[in-house]
Formats: structure tokens, C-alpha cells, sequence
């Protein structure tokens, strides 16, 4: 919750609108030129111009993050970068031509883990990448998933949902996140049930849980908060490594959960590619100077106190993730089970 | 309710709000004129100055913004037959063609008044569905989501003018184009041709920009003369004098008014069908209970008054579910919830108790952005309504960089702008052979919506969705609708064979 921001900065904030207003893009006018560029060899990318692809609309969680982040990244190279939509093909379009894009590091994305590298793994159509093709900078955000039932309905706890006959999970279709995590969840614990699918969005895949015409769903964990505080969903299931405090005790998160091995495997692989979360990528190859200076500088970045304080004013949590943290997770993925891709294609 | 109201009203009369509040203003009066960059975009754009701003701060900027972009869209609609905003393209129809006639003012008058009325009737609602907000949007699933896009479908009828049979088959061929995608429900392709720009289907904005101005634009283009002619003695100050006219308009029509703004807040509320949709309900309506039917299309000033109120109606009830529950009822209100997270509000229960006073904050602001840009419209009338005077070759240049940049800036992809300009071929191949182009687009929007909510339906109730009332209530509306006109021209035809001398008016 915010509390009262003195009238001050307000006051600031209205002079960077009148600066910015004009140029109706996402780049900031007012950066000033770093004074230094950390420890990576910036000289080849000062002062160019670094486009951040986002493969969705304005307006979403990509596209949030990416406007949150990329003023800080522009302060330490000392360049201007431009926040580019390019929606399509559920974010795939963008990471296909991502792939034919200079390696110089003037050219990066924001990834959806799931969605994109999950059809990358099951290998399903329109993904024309692997994981381990592309240059990984550094993840923005994590991002696990809640499932959550109707507050109203008959199962408020998992137990309730691993024990119902038939349990109706709400998606908006083949490939998107929840369709994946709520479908691998069924598969893995044996729910009986299906998941209707064809909801426009993910805000009327809740109106319909909320109604208690479905009986739950998975989606973004952060997301769901104010639902959750609202008692309108129940909050049953994490999907991720870490319960948030907001979230009452009793939820488990997936590894507290009693598992066989073979069970655990398949949940450990999605864990990893949930961890994968939000990074920034880039063109396969990418450049060596190039790449330490844009890992070096998102490293500082994201550690910045203005940053981390902006982006717990809006609620968007940051969790950082080194590059080469990220092409560990990656490699784990490319060494998953079997069972694991064959699971997946049967998802996307 | 009402110290919450006042409260509401005190808090965006400070100055730092009411300077934001112009300054979003401002920046939507342009955005609704350029077409493409729609309201939606612009809120993304936008929302990063909001970080450090206090809740009713922020949106007054952006709620002020946003309102207003509907408004404004409307003046290049009449003026240039190209649509400002995807939703202002039911403006066009009857709009664009008074311009023709040298009646821009009066065209420009009636709908940036019926705007301001729109918007006043919107927030009204939106300020009296506060109790029973929450009920309200629980009483919408799929089934009645599908039995009001069935409406919409029924309002081909109308919009097909005297050529039904024509009418009909243009929506057929709407409704194959919006097979175009990955199915909703599997995810299967269907004509995609290994293009993964056609998996989204074929984009609403460039369609509808080529489809409408695209196709003004080439006419202009081969008659090398103004937009509007001057054969019937029109000057641009002739033209402006018609604003109080078209106002007077409004003011004889109110009960059109606040039909359409009906409309517009009914189907903003429901998440999904938007306001592309809305626009060509309102505009369906109006021409149905005309007195006049067959003037529509030809510049009707009913139509230009039913798109201008509808357009800002349907943006307060996108408001309601957004406020109510947290789910956006559009794409602009999506955008808008990420603003209430950022200045730390929850929607829901919140919105409607401790916060109330915001709640009431914003409806304010919708209020006064649109009477503001209204005023300041009235204000850039003279010099916009000249430039319809200028020669085509001279105006022509700019539009189609207008056009261009309309398109491509939907998803920032050239092909985009290739669907934009097959639209404008098929937009005047449609106005050379007398083809309507109203069922055509309408299928496009409705038809894949149709499908989804089809289905849905049915896997979330099996045929039970059929019973639940708010859907026979619709389908009853329906019945009206196809049988209404049916009857009274079957009455007229009677009547006119009964006394054959007063024949030729109803036909």
C-alpha cells in the first residue's frame, strides 16, 4: 500500500511529463550520459541505440517490467534503449526474428519462459528456436504460479482438488501458461477432470471462477493478490519455489507437497522452467564485449536502490537471475526427463 | 454516498490533479485525432509517469487522457473519412458524407455534443451501479456474452440498408475472415499458410482504417478535387456555421441520445465485446428506428449522433467490472488496472468502501475531460474544417502517410499495413458496386467472438445456457429486432395500398 509520496516529487514527476509527453515513445528524454560504465567493455554499444523487444501489447507484465527496468540499464551503458512491442503468435513471432537479428547487442527480448521456451521443449509448431540458442542477459522476474479455486466452491484446500471427481479447470488454451501448469498438475497427481478452455483472458477465466461456473485455475502469483485479499478466490497451490508473505501459511508450495520420485522429476523440470521466469535474451552468439557489458550493467541496474523501491511502489517484484545462472537452468532443461518433453507435447 | 461524491469532485479541483487532468487531456485530443494510436496503446505508454503520483493524481492524467481519445477520434472520422480510433469508425458512415455535402460543421457539432451527453450519461450509470455493482457483473458468463454478440450479428439486418440479400452475404464472407487464426478453443490453425502474423487473425484496426478511410482516401485521390466539393456552394464558413445547427440536432434527438449511450455503457460493461462493437449496435439502432432509414449512409445526422454518444458511454461501463472485481472490460481498462496497482489500490471491495472517494474521483473526471475537450474542440474547428476545402492531390499525401502509420503502429508489423491496403481496395470495390461494408466488418469483430463464447458456453453449462434469463431476455430483444422491422414495413405496404396517391415515402 502506498502511503503519502511527498508533494515534491509529484511536482517532479509532471516536469519529466511535460519532457516526455511529446515523444509518446517509451524511451525517457531525460537520461543524462553515465559517468562510468561498470566493468564491462561498454565502448561498442555507448551511445547506440538498444531495442528491448516485447512480444505482447503495451500495457501487460512484460511490457511493465521492461519500461520499469530499461531506464535503469540506459544510466549504466550510457545508451539510449527503446522498448519495441511486437506482438504475435502468443510471443513466438518475436523470438523467431530475434534469432536473425545482429549479435551485436543492440537487439534484445524479453522471454516468457513458459510459454515460449515450454513450446520450445515440447517442440511444438511456430517455435523455431531452441532454449540454448539464444545469448541470456539476465531474468527480470521470476514467475510462479498460484492456483486458486472458487471461494464459494467445494474445494478450498488441494487436497480437496486431488480428491475431487471431477475437477474443472478454467484456461484460455493449448500453450498458454495456464492450460500448461494446470494440465501438468492434473497429470501428475492424477485429478480427474478437464480444463475448459477458450476464455479471451485470464480477467474472464476469473470472472468465471469468482462465478463458480469453473472450479479453479493457475495463473501469474502476484497477479492474484488482490483477489486473494478480496476472499473472492481461494488460494489452494504454489508453483514455484517460494511462498510470498501475503500468502496465509497453509498453502504449500509444490515441493512441500508428499511426492513420489517419479512425480518429483517431472515437477522438478517445471520448477526449472518456471525459475526461467522473465529474462532478457538475445541473438544466439552474441558478441563477448557485448554481452559482459550488458550482463555487467543489469547486474548493477538491478541492484540499484531507486529501482528496487519503484518496483515495490508498483507491486512488480524483481528477482534477479545472472545470465550464466540462467544457461545452467537452461542446460538442466535441455537434460530433463523424457517423460517431461513427452508430458509437455501433449500440452502446446 | 454523497459526502464520497463531493469528496470525489474536491480532490480532482486541487491544482496539481486538474493540471494533470489537462495535460492528459491534451495528449488524448491528439492521439483520438491521429489515427491508429489508439487510447489503449497510449494508456501503456503513458502509465510509466504515473509511478510517483497519488492515486487520484494519476488518474485524472489518465482517465482524462483516455476519455477524451473517443471524442476527438470522431472530428477525423467526419472530416476525413478516416476513422480516428477503430471505435469511430461508425462515424464515418453518415458523418464523412455531410462534410461532402459542405455540412462539416454541422456534422462536427452534432457528435462532439452528443459525445459530451454520451459521457455524462456513462458516468451516471456507472456512479448509480455502484451498489449493486458487484451482483451486476456476476450475472454475465459466456451465455449472455454470446446471446449480446447475437444481437450485435441481428443489427446486419439493418445495417444492410434496402440490400439485404447483398447485407447478408457480406457478413457471410466476414465471418470466413474471421476464421482466419488459431482457433480459440484448440488452438488449432486454420489459413494461417505457415504465417505466424495470422495466427492473431486478421487485425480489427488496420481493417477497419483501410476499410473506411483507406477507401476515402483513393476516391479523393481519383476525383482530384476537395473533400468538399464546392458545386453546392459551400465555403468554410458556410460549413461552420452549421455547428450550432448540428448541436440544435442533438438536442431534438435526446431521446437517441440516450438510447445509444445505453448501448454503449451496456456492452462496455461486458468484457470482451468493445467498443468496435458497440459503435454499429448504436448505429444499427438509430437507423432502425428511424423515421428516415434510407437517409443512413448518406449523411444522416441521427447516425453521426448515435456513434459520438456511444463511443464515450461504453468507456464508464468498461469502468464497472474494472473497478468491481479487477477485470478489465476493455483494452484500455486493462491497462488501467496495471494504474491501480501502481498507485497501490485493490480493485473490488476496496474500490467501493474505504476508496470510495476515488471511485467517485474518476467518474468526475470523465465528466470534466470530455466537456473540456469538447470546449476545446469547438475552438480548432475553423481551421480543421478548412482543410477539407483544400485540393485532394495537395491533402492526399498526408492522409496516406496517416493511413500508413494508422496501420502499422496496431503491432508495429508491415503486414499490417499490406492487410490495411487489401481493405482499402475492398472498401471502394464496396462503395463503386453499392456492397455495404458494415455487416462485412461486423462479422469480422463478431464472428470470432461468436464462436469462442459459443463453445464456451456449452462446455461450461451443456445446453442449460439456453434457460438462464438474461439470455432469453436478449433473445426477446432480437426477436423485436428481426420482426419489428418486418412488420412495419408489411403495415406501410398496406397503408400505401389503401391510399395509393401517398406511396414512395416508406419504401
Amino acid at each position: 500500500m502506498n502511503t503519502a509520496l511527498p508533494y515534491r516529487r509529484s511536482l517532479r514527476t509532471l516536469v519529466a511529463l511535460g519532457l516526455g509527453a511529446g515523444v509518446l515513445s517509451g524511451c525517457s528524454s531525460d537520461s543524462e550520459p553515465a559517468a562510468s560504465g561498470g566493468s564491462g567493455d561498454c565502448s561498442s554499444l555507448e551511445g547506440e541505440t538498444i531495442t528491448i523487444v516485447v512480444p505482447y501489447e503495451p500495457g501487460g507484465g512484460y511490457d511493465s517490467y521492461t519500461r520499469l527496468v530499461a531506464p535503469y540499464i540506459e544510466e549504466e551503458i550510457g545508451a539510449t534503449i527503446a522498448v519495441q512491442n511486437q506482438p504475435g503468435a502468443g510471443g513466438l513471432l518475436a523470438l523467431n526474428s530475434l534469432l536473425a537479428e545482429d549479435a551485436d547487442g543492440t537487439t534484445l527480448a524479453i522471454m516468457n519462459g513458459v510459454g515460449a521456451g515450454g513450446s520450445s521443449i515440447a517442440g511444438a509448431e511456430g517455435a523455431n528456436f531452441s532454449l540454448d540458442d539464444f545469448t541470456y542477459i539476465g531474468r527480470v522476474a521470476s514467475d510462479p504460479s498460484l492456483l486458486v479455486t472458487s471461494a464459494t466452491g467445494p474445494y478450498q484446500t488441494f487436497e480437496d482438488v486431488v480428491a475431487a471427481d471431477e475437477f474443472r479447470w478454467g484456461s484460455t488454451g493449448p500453450g498458454a501458461e495456464d492450460y500448461v501448469t494446470s494440465s501438468l498438475i492434473s497429470a501428475v497427481f492424477d485429478i480427474p477432470g478437464e480444463v475448459v478452455t477458450g476464455f479471451p483472458g485470464s480477467g474472464e477465466t476469473e470472472l468465471a471462477v469468482v462465478q463458480g461456473s469453473i472450479d479453479g485455475m493457475s495463473g501469474n502469483l502476484t497477479s492474484r493478490r488482490g483477489a486473494v485479499e478480496d476472499d473472492t478466490q481461494t488460494p489452494v497451490l504454489v508453483v514455484g519455489e517460494e511462498r510470498p508473505d501475503w500468502l496465509p501459511e497453509d498453502v504449500p508450495t509444490v515441493a512441500e507437497l508428499e511426492t513420489t520420485e517419479e512425480q518429483s522429476e517431472l515437477l522438478d523440470a517445471h520448477l526449472a522452467l518456471i525459475e526461467l521466469g522473465r529474462p532478457f535474451v538475445g541473438p544466439p552468439g552474441m558478441d563477448e564485449a557485448a554481452m559482459s557489458c550488458l550482463r555487467t550493467a543489469m547486474a548493477a541496474a538491478m541492484e540499484n536502490p531507486e529501482l528496487v523501491t519503484e518496483s515495490q511502489e508498483q507491486e512488480r517484484e524483481l528477482a534477479f537471475l545472472p545470465g550464466d545462472e540462467l544457461e545452467g537452468l537452461v542446460q538442466d532443461l535441455m537434460d530433463a526427463p523424457p517423460a517431461y518433453s513427452e508430458l509437455l507435447a501433449t500440452l502446446y | 454516498m454523497l459526502s464520497e461524491a463531493i469528496s470525489g469532485l474536491t480532490q480532482v479541483f486541487q491544482p496539481l490533479p486538474l493540471a494533470l487532468m489537462l495535460l492528459g487531456v491534451a495528449i488524448g485530443f491528439l492521439v483520438g485525432i491521429l489515427p491508429g494510436l489508439g487510447g489503449a496503446v497510449t494508456l501503456a505508454l503513458m502509465l510509466p509517469f504515473t509511478f510517483d503520483m497519488q492515486p487520484v493524481e494519476a488518474f485524472a492524467f489518465l482517465l482524462g487522457m483516455w476519455v477524451v481519445t473517443s471524442t476527438t477520434g470522431d472530428i477525423t472520422s467526419v472530416l476525413f473519412g478516416v476513422p480516428g480510433e477503430a471505435t469511430s469508425a461508425a462515424t464515418v458512415l453518415d458523418g464523412h458524407p455531410m462534410t461532402k455535402r459542405g455540412e462539416g460543421g454541422r456534422a462536427l457539432g452534432a457528435v462532439l455534443f452528443s459525445s459530451a451527453l454520451g459521457a455524462v450519461f456513462g458516468a451516471l450509470v456507472l456512479a448509480l451501479a455502484i451498489p449493486v455493482i458487484r451482483p451486476v457483473v456476476l450475472a454475465f458468463a459466456p451465455p449472455e456474452f454470446f446471446a449480446l454478440t447475437m444481437l450485435g450479428l441481428t443489427f446486419v439486418v439493418a445495417l444492410s440498408g434496402k440490400h439485404l440479400l447483398k447485407g447478408f452475404i457480406m457478413a457471410a464472407f466476414g465471418l470466413l475472415i474471421a476464421l482466419v487464426g488459431l482457433d480459440p478453443q484448440e488452438g488449432t490453425q486454420r489459413y494461417t499458410f505457415e504465417q505466424l502474423y495470422l495466427w492473431d487473425g486478421i487485425g480489427i484496426v488496420p481493417l477497419v482504417v483501410g476499410l473506411f478511410g483507406g477507401a476515402e482516401v483513393l476516391q479523393l485521390m481519383l476525383s482530384k478535387r476537395s473533400i468538399a466539393s464546392a458545386d453546392g456552394g459551400a465555403t468554410p464558413e458556410a460549413s461552420l456555421s452549421g455547428v450550432g445547427q448540428g448541436i440544435r440536432d442533438v438536442l431534438r434527438h435526446w431521446p437517441l441520445v440516450i438510447r445509444s449511450s445505453a448501448i454503449g455503457t451496456g456492452v462496455g460493461i461486458v468484457p470482451g465485446l468493445g467498443g468496435s462493437v458497440a459503435q454499429f449496435m448504436a448505429y444499427g439502432a438509430a437507423q432502425q428506428s428511424s423515421k428516415t432509414p434510407e437517409m443512413f449512409g448518406k449523411g444522416a445526422v441521427e447516425g453521426v449522433i448515435a456513434s459520438g454518444a456511444v463511443n464515450n458511454a461504453k468507456d464508464s461501463g468498461s469502468l464497472i467490472p474494472t473497478i468491481g472485481f479487477g477485470i478489465p472490460g476493455g483494452a484500455g481498462s486493462a491497462v488501467l488496472l496495471s494504474a491501480f496497482l501502481i498507485v497501490g489500490l485493490n480493485p473490488g471491495e476496496e474500490m467501493l468502501t474505504t476508496s470510495l472517494d476515488v471511485t467517485f474521483s474518476m467518474i468526475w473526471v470523465t465528466v470534466l475531460a470530455n466537456f473540456i475537450a469538447v470546449a476545446a474542440a469547438f475552438f480548432v474547428l475553423k481551421p480543421l474544417t478548412r482543410l477539407t476545402f483544400i485540393s485532394g492531390p495537395l491533402l492526399v499525401p498526408f492522409l496516406l502517410l496517416l493511413l500508413a502509420l494508422g496501420a502499422y503502429t496496431a503491432s508495429n508489423s508491415f503486414a499490417d499495413v499490406l492487410v490495411m491496403i487489401v481493405a482499402a481496395i475492398v472498401g471502394v470495390v464496396c462503395i463503386r458496386y453499392d456492397w455495404p461494408r458494415v455487416p462485412f466488418l461486423l462479422a469480422v469483430v463478431l464472428g470470432s467472438l461468436a464462436e469462442r463464447y459459443l463453445f464456451l458456453s456449452y462446455s461450461l453449462f451443456g445446453w442449460d445456457w439456453l434457460t438462464r434469463p438474461i439470455v432469453l431476455g436478449i433473445g426477446a430483444v432480437m426477436l423485436l429486432a428481426i420482426v419489428g422491422p418486418v412488420v412495419r414495413r408489411a403495415r406501410a405496404r398496406s397503408r400505401a395500398e389503401k391510399r395509393p396517391e401517398q406511396s414512395g415515402v416508406s419504401a
